[in-house]
């Protein structure tokens, strides 16, 4: 997936220092990552999915959050990651994007369990890697050290954005 | 966020403080932008706890502001000071120095009088100085001074004790006005009658003079009404205006939206007023509504919109003083005065949003604008009309005209209220939430084997209550077809004019309430159906009489409620739907094979097929070929079907069938495995459990089954939506029969589990790639169910059945 040309791609990406500011951080499989807070809306523990028929595999279905009813994705599938044996410490983000003609739209991400709300400042960010761990690299907007530990920056905005472009043909289950 | 909103309104408070600081009396500059300030400042402190008093002085302020900028002149050192007042005052508001908001002394009731009064008096004064100051063979004082008698005109309406100096003053207006659209410089004569004009009005507002006198007429100087009339060139004036989408953009939008409120409220009035021309409040309605029309194009100079508007306003005037008996003719010709504005407006429409390209916009009013003239000119002549649409109308049975009274129209005030669309959404999902919840506690096994009676109460008050919510926020989205059907009003009477019928429109249950939507998206079939019944249903009056009918047809139109829907009636007593000719046309048209043996209600049907239609020639008014198949189509896009009756000789009945709403739909809940679809019941025919016998195999088809000696195709929904379902054996399921544009198709489902109204959902954008999901929905549980959209089901997958 991820080759040293796309690493040309992070130049394209807004400057390292842009980047600091406050990151909801949560673990999938064995690493970390953060979303913008300001990208969060809730935080809510899995609900019961109703499944959408001939739907890309790590679009798990529709949730009814308070009367709307919103599209949920598994992070982990989307990102490549092996199926996670479901636990209690699940939970599902829900990050609200812009869409069409300045309307906002939700959308529930369901991750392994959500660690903490973390400050993270300009000089802990480093770009991303020519090949990150499980994630290819288009998707993260940096790497940011929080305690010592590494955390990957999503750019949840292309992570969700790009599937839509990528549908129907290649995603069938 | 509020935080952030406080800083916002400190800082415009500071910039309006600035602006009217630096303002000087006999300035304009600074009106717009203190108008935005302050508007916004208001809008924004409206829903902050603890800034309730610093709102009310900030509306106050922008509604000042605002009556300045609408006057169209510069600031009076008054003005001036009372806004310097109210932006301090708006300070300490603020700043928490004060906590009361004291409106200024010169807005209290009798001060505004005043103030009133002052403007008036400085007006005239410049009037009269203008007109001292002009010289026969010039024009230039022209325009200010229209400007200064119809705001004088307009402002001493009101005021108590100056009823003969209006008088005054609107005589003067229209004399001013004569001569400006005359085109052409002052004569002596016509200044000095201005001159004495002025000085009347002078002596009437000194109450020197109790009466107000108008001038006689000097019938050889040829310089006041009706010879004016005569000499004013008819094509001379500029027919075409433009716009300024930059600078006036967003006002133009608003000019637009209103204006179409207001020209349907014409329209409608207008027809009314042709049964009833003595009905007061809406002769009143129509004269508001061109006045408003007027002000606002001319404070954006639209001037030939504004001179039409303006001449239909003093049209309607007379009328409503009782001086004009509104005969067919007149009513034409403000139909036509009305038409032109339209066709204006929608044109601005174009413009505005892109669609066009931004260009000066051609309005033919000074045809229009003579002849409206020349009724006012002469009010009790019978109509002099000069154009051959109005001369079809027939003549003018002129009755006297009963005084009216006029203290009806005051106390119109609107009773509606726009509301932001998303709100209203979010409104109507959480109290479907809130329904939700409330029969989960209701029915939380902990609370029921609590038998406690005061909760048994309790929680049925909950119920009810909210029930009841759930059942207002739905009518909320309701208004009546009253609107739509109006519009019928007007086609069959073009229609009448132009297909030489006789036809009456009898409108019955037009308070019937439907989705706003629906209403709108109605108005198209409504008026080609009922273009078809007048041009083909009813006959020509010859052909009525011979077959021993009253020469006069009649289109019935209705609307009622029948079960859950809404059913709406076209009936025309016409001589009903010719079968042989339409089997013929749809032979003819290759629709249906010649040897086809058909129901009368089948051959009906073939009117609805694409590309048929039955007009033998081609009038201008329906047989275009596009007809009745589109009708279906968009019957059929709001959930609805449409049924024709017809007996020979005694007419069609077209009955179309909508649901109550298109927020809700009632659904037939079905599981497949462990998922739950919804089936809307208005396409779902019948289901029923098959036996072996009845399925069988057929080459191209796939699977089939034989329902009333009819093959149907099964479409194994478990298979097609890949899951697994708790049966693969259709006579262990069930079918499910959906009908969608006259295609069939049986849908396997494991069992059906209820039969629920569910408030529909959309899905996000990701999902439009199923194609067989048309939404989601709440169910009772909390549960998102998805559901099915027969159009797509009808034909999907006709591969997945195969390959089972």
């Amino acid at each position: 997936m991820a080759n040293p040309a796309d690493h040309a791609l992070s130049q394209s990406s807004p400057p390292l220092a842009k980047l600091a500011g406050k990151y909801l951080t949560f673990t999938l499989s064995t690493e970390a990552y953060g979303v913008p807070v300001l990208k969060v809306r809730e935080i809510i523990t899995m609900l019961p999915i109703t499944a959408v028929p001939q739907m890309p595999k790590h679009v798990k279905g529709v949730i009814n959050l308070r009367g709307k009813v919103i599209p949920v994705i598994d992070l982990r599938t989307k990102l490549g990651m092996p199926d996670p044996p479901a636990t209690d410490g699940n939970c599902i983000v829900v990050v609200q994007l812009p869409a069409r003609a300045g309307e906002l739209r939700n959308i529930g991400l369901i991750v392994d369990a959500v660690e903490e709300v973390a400050n993270v400042v300009a000089e802990d960010i480093e770009p991303p890697p020519d090949f990150g761990g499980h994630v290819s690299v288009e998707y993260l907007l940096g790497m940011a050290k929080v305690k010592g530990v590494v955390k990957s920056l999503l750019d949840i905005e292309k992570v969700i954005s790009d599937e839509v472009v990528r549908l129907p043909a290649e995603q069938l289950a | 966020m509020s935080q952030e909103i406080l800083q916002k309104i400190d800082l415009w408070v500071v910039q309006a403080t600035r602006e009217v600081e630096l303002s000087e009396p006999g300035t304009d500059r600074s009106q717009f932008p203190l108008r935005d300030l302050f508007s916004n400042i208001a809008e924004k402190s409206a829903a902050i706890v603890g800034l309730e008093e610093f709102h009310k002085c900030a509306a106050h302020t922008g509604t000042l502001v605002e009556e300045i900028l609408f006057s169209g002149h510069c600031y009076t050192a008054l003005q001036l000071d009372t806004l310097r007042g109210l932006a301090a005052q708006l300070a300490d508001l603020r700043s928490g120095d004060a906590f009361v908001f004291e409106p200024p002394a010169a807005s209290a009731p009798d001060s505004a009088v005043n103030e009133q009064l002052e403007k008036i008096d400085l007006w005239l004064n410049q009037a009269s100085r203008e007109i001292l100051l002009s010289e026969p063979g010039t024009d230039r004082s022209q325009f200010p001074l229209r400007d200064l008698f119809s705001n004088i005109a307009e402002k001493s309406a009101a005021i108590v004790g100056l009823e003969e100096f209006h008088k005054g003053a609107v005589h003067t207006n229209a004399l001013v006005e004569e001569i400006l659209f005359s085109g052409k410089p002052y004569s002596a004569d016509q200044l000095d009658v201005l001159g004495a004009l002025a000085a009347q009005l002078e002596e009437l507002r000194s109450g020197d003079k109790p009466v107000f006198v108008p001038p006689i007429a000097p019938a050889a100087a040829g310089s006041t009404a009706q010879p004016a009339i005569q000499s004013t060139p008819p094509a001379d004036e500029d027919e075409t205006t433009s716009i300024n989408i930059e600078a006036d953009g967003d006002i133009l939008h608003e000019f637009s939206n209103e204006a179409r409120e207001h020209l349907d409220n014409i329209e409608q009035g207008v027809l009314v007023l042709e049964d009833q021309p003595d009905d007061a409040a809406t002769l009143s309605s129509i004269f508001r509504a061109f006045h408003t029309f007027k002000g606002a194009s001319g404070f954006l100079r639209l001037m030939p919109v504004n001179r039409l508007s303006h001449e239909l306003e003093n049209l309607l005037d007379l009328a409503r003083s009782g001086k004009l008996v509104l005969n067919p003719a007149v009513i034409d010709l403000i139909l036509e005065g009305r038409d032109v504005l339209k066709n204006f407006t929608n044109e601005l429409q174009l413009q505005l949003s892109g669609e066009k390209p931004v260009e000066p916009i051609h309005v033919p009013v000074n045809d229009l604008v003579v002849r409206v003239r020349l009724v006012i000119e002469n009010p009790t002549a019978p109509p002099v009309v000069a154009s051959p649409a109005a001369a079809t109308a027939g003549g003018g049975e002129a009755s006297p005209i009963k005084p009216i009274a006029t203290g009806d129209s005051l106390k119109a005030v609107s009773t509606v209220m726009k509301v932001d669309t998303r709100k209203f959404d979010s409104l109507v999902e959480l109290v479907g939430e809130l329904v939700i919840a409330q029969s989960q506690i209701s029915q939380h096994p902990d609370l029921i084997s609590l038998a406690s009676s005061p909760i048994t109460r309790n929680l049925s008050q909950l119920s009810q209550v909210a029930l009841e919510l759930q059942k207002i926020a739905m009518s909320l989205r309701m208004v009546a077809i009253k609107g739509t059907f109006q519009k019928m009003n007007r086609l069959v009477r073009d229609l009448n004019a132009g297909t030489g019928k006789n036809v009456d429109l009898v409108i019955r249950g037009e308070d019937t309430e439907m989705d706003r939507t629906m209403v709108e998206e109605l108005a198209d079939p409504l008026m080609h159906m009922i273009r078809n019944s007048v041009d083909h249903g009813i006959e020509a009056p010859e052909k009525r009489l011979a077959a021993g009918k009253p020469e006069k047809g009649v289109v019935r139109l209705s609307a009622f409620h029948q079960g859950g829907s809404i059913i709406v009636e076209i009936a025309d007593d016409g001589a009903g739907l010719n079968t042989t000719r339409i089997f013929d046309k749809a032979v003819e048209r290759g629709i249906v094979s010649a040897d086809a043996s058909l129901s009368d209600k089948e051959i009906f049907d073939l009117i609805f097929a694409p590309g048929f239609s039955t007009a033998e020639k081609i009038t201008g008014i329906s047989g275009r070929g596009v007809g009745m198949d589109v009708v279906k189509q968009n019957i059929a896009k709001m959930r609805g079907k449409i049924e024709i009756e017809s007996v020979p000789g005694a007419g069609t009945t077209f009955r179309i069938f909508l649901p109550l709403t298109l927020a809700i739909i009632d659904g037939l809940i079905a599981r497949v495995g462990e998922e739950r679809y919804i089936f809307p019941t208005l396409s779902v025919c019948e289901s029923f459990r098959p036996v072996p016998s009845m399925i069988s195999r057929v080459q191209g088809k796939g699977e089939v089954v034989k329902v009333r000696d009819r093959l149907c195709p099964i479409l194994r929904l478990y298979n097609h939506f890949n899951i697994t379902p708790r049966t693969t054996d259709p006579c262990e399921g069930l079918l499910i029969v959906v009908e969608s544009a006259s295609q069939r198709r049986c849908i396997m489902v494991d069992e059906l589990i209820g039969k629920q109204e569910v408030v529909i959902k959309s899905l996000d954008e990701r999902f439009k790639t199923n194609k067989c999901i048309a939404g989601a929905a709440i169910l009772g549980d909390g549960l998102v169910g998805l559901i099915l959209d027969p159009r797509e089901l009808v034909q999907a997958g006709s591969l997945s059945s195969q390959a089972s």
